[in-house]
């Protein structure tokens, strides 16, 4: 706006100056153009939204994230100017860059900019976008769209095959598909009461539960958790894309085994655990996505150290850290 | 290049940070073809508004269709060099072979054309300003219509360019405003108006170009194949990515700049077409009025001129001043009746004393008294007495002198009158024709508004000087007053006596004198010669002729050192100056031969003054002029003389006439050539363009139309000048190689200093990605790699590197080859940029491979 008084000045000083008529032209542009601009822009601004999205639930490494932002104006008045100021981190790698795209939109019109992101590192990438900047067509105001934008995606590694996991030890104990033979009830042996999922024998199925909460309920036996199998990645800060790759890897080797297994992932900051099936691709994206958001560390070993300081699960174990893979049968 | 450094700087990022910003790009067409159409359009807006509102402001005539089609086929044709790369580099060579290729071909045409309007604008300008004389360029060719047109489609042409460059390739509004309405304001200055339709043509450009630059992402860069749809930029942690141009958006916005013009237009039209007249203008109009009307006059060099001329004369003061500017107004308004063809006198300033540098109308001077002893007392008795000679310093003032002189002027042969009106010459002195009794008389005040005639001036009588062989005439007896006598012959012989052996010095070495003469006595010399007036002449003569020889004119010769005596400076060093410095030394040069002779300042009329600025008056010629003349009877004749016509010249004295008047400045030495300032300027060094009048056909002749273009073809002779062409063309080449050679050792020299900062820094990754750049730069160069992509990936390379490298030499294996890969992606890719042995280890295995390759055939 100083710009544009100070040219006004300089035109009308020229005017005085030359004593030329024809000069009084260029004033009535400097006039009649905010007149006709800033009363539409000023009621046309607050009718414009902001979309921002991506069409891809997680990417590979290496690959783009496809995102989209979609400007839409409803309205007959133009933004020659709209800036969108957004962040784009790697959750493991934060940078100090702001961005920021200069696009328009033109009257009655939705304008759409796919911004490919690549990717080199394994992790949460988020998107952020701060601020949305519109302004009048001679960059006198600017009005910022109120909200926050926020896509996620998170980048996994390529895929890998771990072929040299061990088998996993059998247990000596009960199998898990033999009831106990101890007198007493069953139930005395039942250490939980949790969800069906794929692959729970039919037999283990709480019926009467089942039909009453009208969804499908298993028992947990005390002895079947000792033959329950855990894969403990480390979340080691300096080889955490290594260990996720080849946690991947049990994950899929497992899988083909038709073993069944648990993640657990432990959370640094509160020590704990929770432990999740990783059964198909959904849950798998699932646990990694939560896997993501666990704080590193910086230790070797810390999860198995507290996992088995706290007792929480009687389970074999196999600790990933980095591309090492160790068993841990249990007791 | 481009596209490694920006792979270097992504390789960076990425490897710190894990993201990078791919290409992004807009979901809606680009329309890259229809944004160049509509920029054409807006700048065949810009120049035609320009060039054709100035063409029809000064009312000159052009083929308006030749112009209409011209620029815009040009317009469209800069504006799609913006297209893409190939059409950038191609089009504008042949742009710029074309342009100069037809101006070659069509020189004459162009030149008339251009040269057809300045003269046109120059005489507007002249009208306006009402001004006496203005310069005028010769036109070859008369046909204005065509060779305006030829003229406009080259300036056109050019002025597309900018336009383009302003528009297509910076979208800036200043810039834009720049280039063309300084030449709507060479109209606009003196109230000539372009047409309407042709500002509105002008003000929808600019109201398009500021709001594409208000929206700050409407530059388009020329695409290549590393262009980006949006131009990225890094600013202090900011990255900024921003559009280059859209289609509808352009589209909209010449709409909406097309309709705000058309309104303003509508607007301001009746205001527009009114005139304001200002009776007084403004302290700065009126300053910029002056440059103008100096400009039209004398051209720009005249702003650069340091001496205001007021009034003509500077009063006998020398040295000061460097150059002369005059202003072209009229001084004096003269009314005579013509006499002769030489050159009329009006003497304001008679300056008889030279000391310091400046010469004084009043004089000094030893009268000598011869006395006997005891005087008085019986002067027969007193025969033996010896005379006593006592000297008596005498002072003779201006008015003094002229009233001795009445005594001394030649006989009359006729009687004249002349009117003079002083309107602005200097009002101390009065400006009189020679042999007037009239003496002073006081300047005019002329009003606004108020004519001149000849009761305004002051009516003087006079008897024209009709002799110019001025020989002795037989009834001479010598003057009478003894006063007078030593005025003449002391006075005005009088040389500063730090002044007098310089200048003898300067008669010998110069050899005024001849063989024959061999003193400083005018006595002793005029033996020699018919009589003391031949004598006098002849030396005058010698002097002229001398300046003629070694001397130039200039009215610019710079201002005399503070230390330096004026003629001294004159003669000896500068040998270059106007008036003033040939009637001064001059004037001192006949002195130290003993020639009585005065510096003297005023004005001159010469002939040709009369020829072009006189006009008749309807006077009685017999009330003008009874007598003699020299001429036929020319009638009676008012003159206005300005500033320019101030003058210096000088008085030497003749037996039997007095002081007369004689011209000792030399004619400037610049040749009257054909003006093709500007325009032709550019190219005439490179070409010799020879003329030959002759060949035009008789206009008499039935097919002399027919034959004018062949003759015209005939009688223009182009000649390529291959001197004055090599020499710039070596010494340009020279010196780009030079420079380019300079260039590629600075970047050298500071490309090792930032690896050895990097070294001493621990800057491994950096001096790793450098090495490995160098290392597949050269392998590509290599013929056998397979991959065709300018940016391979390591492993690629090493694959490559083994095939090539197997069993070259022990020291490279393939196990040494994957270790050193191995390091450059842990380096390259990994946090860990490695030890310095590391480093070292691997900077000399890149030296066997390097060196390796090298030997491979």
């Amino acid at each position: 706006m100083v710009l544009y008084a100070l040219g006004f000045v300089a035109m009308l000083i020229l005017f005085l100056l030359l004593e030329q008529p024809f000069l009084l032209a260029f004033l009535l542009i400097y006039v009649l153009i905010p007149c006709i601009f800033l009363p539409l822009f000023f009621t046309s601004v607050k009718r414009a939204s902001f979309r921002s999205y991506c069409p891809a639930s997680y990417v590979e490494k290496g690959n783009d994230i496809p995102v989209y932002f979609e400007l839409n104006n409803p309205t007959f008045c133009p933004f020659f100017l709209c800036e969108i100021s957004f962040f784009v981190n790697n959750l493991y790698h934060p940078n100090p860059y702001d961005h920021t795209l200069a696009i328009h939109v033109l009257p009655k019109n939705t304008e759409k900019i796919k911004l490919p992101v690549e990717t080199s590192f394994i992790g949460m990438v988020k998107i952020e976008v701060t601020n949305i900047a519109l302004s009048d067509l001679l960059h006198f105001f600017t009005y910022s769209l109120p909200g926050q934008y926020v896509t996620e995606v998170p980048v996994f590694p390529q895929e890998s095959k771990t072929e040299d996991l061990p088998a996993t030890p059998s247990s000596d104990g009960l199998d898990e598909y033999t009831e106990s033979d101890a007198k007493g009830s069953i139930s005395s042996d039942v250490k939980e009461i949790r969800q069906y999922l794929p692959g729970d024998r039919l037999q283990r199925i709480h019926w009467k539960l089942s039909a009453k909460l009208d969804d499908l309920f298993v028992k947990e036996m005390a002895h079947t958790s000792v033959l329950s199998l855990v894969i403990l990645p480390e979340l080691q800060k300096d080889n955490i894309e290594q260990t996720v790759s080849v946690l991947l890897g049990c994950v899929k080797t497992l899988q083909e085994r038709e073993e069944r297994f648990e993640v657990c992932l432990f959370n640094a900051n509160s020590i704990d655990f929770s432990f999740l099936p990783m059964v198909d691709e959904a849950s798998t994206v699932e646990t990694l996505i939560r896997l993501y958001y666990l704080p590193l560390y910086e230790e070797k070993d810390a999860a198995m150290n507290a996992f088995f300081a706290s007792g929480v699960k009687k389970a074999t174990v196999i600790s990933v850290c980095g591309e090492e893979i160790t068993v841990i049968p249990s007791e | 290049m481009v596209r490694k450094i920006e792979n270097y700087f992504k390789n960076k990022e990425i490897s710190k940070t894990g993201v990078f910003m791919g290409e992004i790009t807009d979901l809606s067409p680009h329309m890259r073809a229809l944004i160049c159409l509509l920029r054409g359009f807006v700048i065949f807006l810009g120049s035609y508004g320009t060039i054709v509102g100035v063409l029809k402001a000064f009312d000159l005539p052009y083929n308006a269709l030749w112009v209409t089609a011209g620029i815009f086929g040009i317009s469209m044709y800069v504006a799609f060099l913006y297209f893409n790369k190939i059409f950038f580099y191609t089009g504008y060579v042949l742009l710029l072979a074309g342009f100069t290729y037809e101006l070659v071909h069509m020189y004459l045409y162009a030149n008339s054309g251009y040269q057809a309007i300045i003269n046109q604008i120059y005489l507007e300008y002249s009208d306006y300003f009402k001004l006496l004389s203005v310069r005028e360029a010769q036109e070859f060719i008369s046909q204005r219509e065509i060779t305006v047109s030829v003229a406009v489609l080259f300036v056109g042409t050019f002025l597309s360019m900018m336009l383009n460059v302003t528009i297509s390739g910076y979208m800036n509004l200043f810039e834009t405003v720049l280039i063309t309405f300084p030449l709507l304001e060479v109209a606009l200055f003196i109230e000539k108006k372009p047409p309407v339709y042709c500002l509105v043509m002008v003000l929808t450009m600019y109201i398009f170009v500021g709001i594409l630059q208000a929206s700050r992402h409407q530059r388009m860069q020329v695409k290549g194949k590393y262009t980006h749809e949006y131009t990225r930029y890094f600013r202090k942690n900011k990255k900024y990515y921003v559009y280059q141009g859209n289609a509808k958006g352009n589209i909209l916005t010449f709409v909406f700049a097309l309709i705000i013009s058309v309104v303003i237009g509508l607007i301001a039209y009746p205001g527009y077409q009114s005139n304001t007249e200002y009776l007084v203008h403004n302290p700065v109009r009126n300053k910029l009025n002056e440059y103008a009307k100096i400009y039209v006059q004398s051209g720009w060099t005249a702003w650069l001129n340091r001496y205001d001329s007021t009034g003509g004369i500077s009063s006998g003061r020398l040295g000061g001043i460097g150059s002369v500017r005059p202003d072209f107004e009229t001084d004096l308004s003269v009314t005579f009746s013509p006499y002769t063809f030489n050159t009329m006198y009006l003497k304001g300033f008679t300056g008889s004393f030279y000391s310091q540098n400046q010469w004084f109308n009043n004089t000094y001077f030893d009268y000598e008294i011869m006395t006997n002893e005891n005087d008085g007392e019986n002067p027969e008795e007193n025969q033996n007495a010896k005379p006593v000679a006592s000297s008596v310093k005498t002072k003779l003032d201006n008015n003094e002198i002229q009233k001795l002189e009445l005594d001394y002027r030649p006989d009359a042969k006729a009687t004249a009158r002349m009117n003079v009106i002083n309107l602005d010459a200097d009002p101390q002195f009065s400006y009189l024709p020679y042999n007037t009794d009239a003496t002073q008389y006081e300047p005019f005040r002329k009003t606004e508004n108020e004519t001149i005639d000849l009761k305004n001036g002051v009516d003087i009588t006079y008897n024209p000087l009709l002799d110019i062989f001025y020989e002795v005439p037989e009834n001479y007896e010598g003057i009478d007053s003894e006063t007078y006598e030593y005025y003449v012959n002391q006075s005005c012989t009088y040389v500063p006596e730090s002044l007098e052996p310089v200048l003898q010095e300067y008669i010998v070495a110069n050899d005024f004198f001849g063989a024959e003469l061999n003193s400083f006595s005018a006595e002793e010399n005029t033996k020699h010669f018919k009589d003391v007036n031949d004598y006098r002449l002849t030396m005058a003569r010698k002097i002229y002729a001398h300046y003629m020889d070694g001397f130039k004119y200039t009215m610019s010769p710079g201002a005399t050192p503070m230390n330096k005596d004026f003629v001294n400076y004159f003669l000896n060093t500068q040998k270059r100056g106007y008036c003033v410095h040939f009637a001064s030394s001059g004037a001192l040069l006949l002195r130290t031969m003993g020639i009585p002779a005065r510096y003297v300042e005023g004005y001159c009329i010469p002939t040709s003054l009369i020829a072009e600025s006189a006009h008749g008056l309807n006077e009685e010629y017999s009330e003008w002029y009874e007598g003699d003349s020299l001429i036929d009877e020319q009638g009676v004749v008012n003159v206005p003389v300005n500033d320019s016509y101030a003058h210096a010249w000088i008085e030497i004295y003749m037996d039997g006439y007095g002081f007369v008047p004689f011209e000792m400045t030399i004619p400037s030495e610049e040749e009257e050539e054909v003006n093709t300032s500007g325009f032709g300027d550019l190219f005439s060094g490179l070409f010799n363009i020879k003329l030959d009048i002759a060949e035009l056909p008789d206009p008499d002749t039935a097919t002399a139309g027919d034959n004018l273009n062949n003759a015209l073809g005939n009688m223009f002779s182009l000649k390529f000048n291959y001197k004055k062409f090599i020499i710039p063309l070596s010494i340009a080449t020279g010196l780009i190689l030079l420079g380019l050679a300079g260039f590629l050792a600075i970047r050298k020299l500071l490309e090792i200093r930032h690896l050895k900062k990097l070294y001493a820094n621990n800057g491994f990754r950096e001096l790793v990605y450098i090495k490995y750049s160098a290392l597949t730069d050269y392998l590509l160069s290599k013929p056998g790699m397979r991959t065709n992509e300018d940016n391979p990936l390591p492993a690629d390379v090493l694959e490559q590197l083994k095939r090539l490298l197997k069993n070259r030499t022990p020291e490279i294996t393939d196990e040494s080859l994957t270790k050193l890969f191995a390091y450059i992606e842990k380096t390259l890719y990994s946090s860990n940029p490695g030890t310095k042995e590391e480093y070292d280890a691997f900077v000399t295995q890149l030296a066997v491979i390097k060196k390796t390759l090298k030997s491979l055939k």
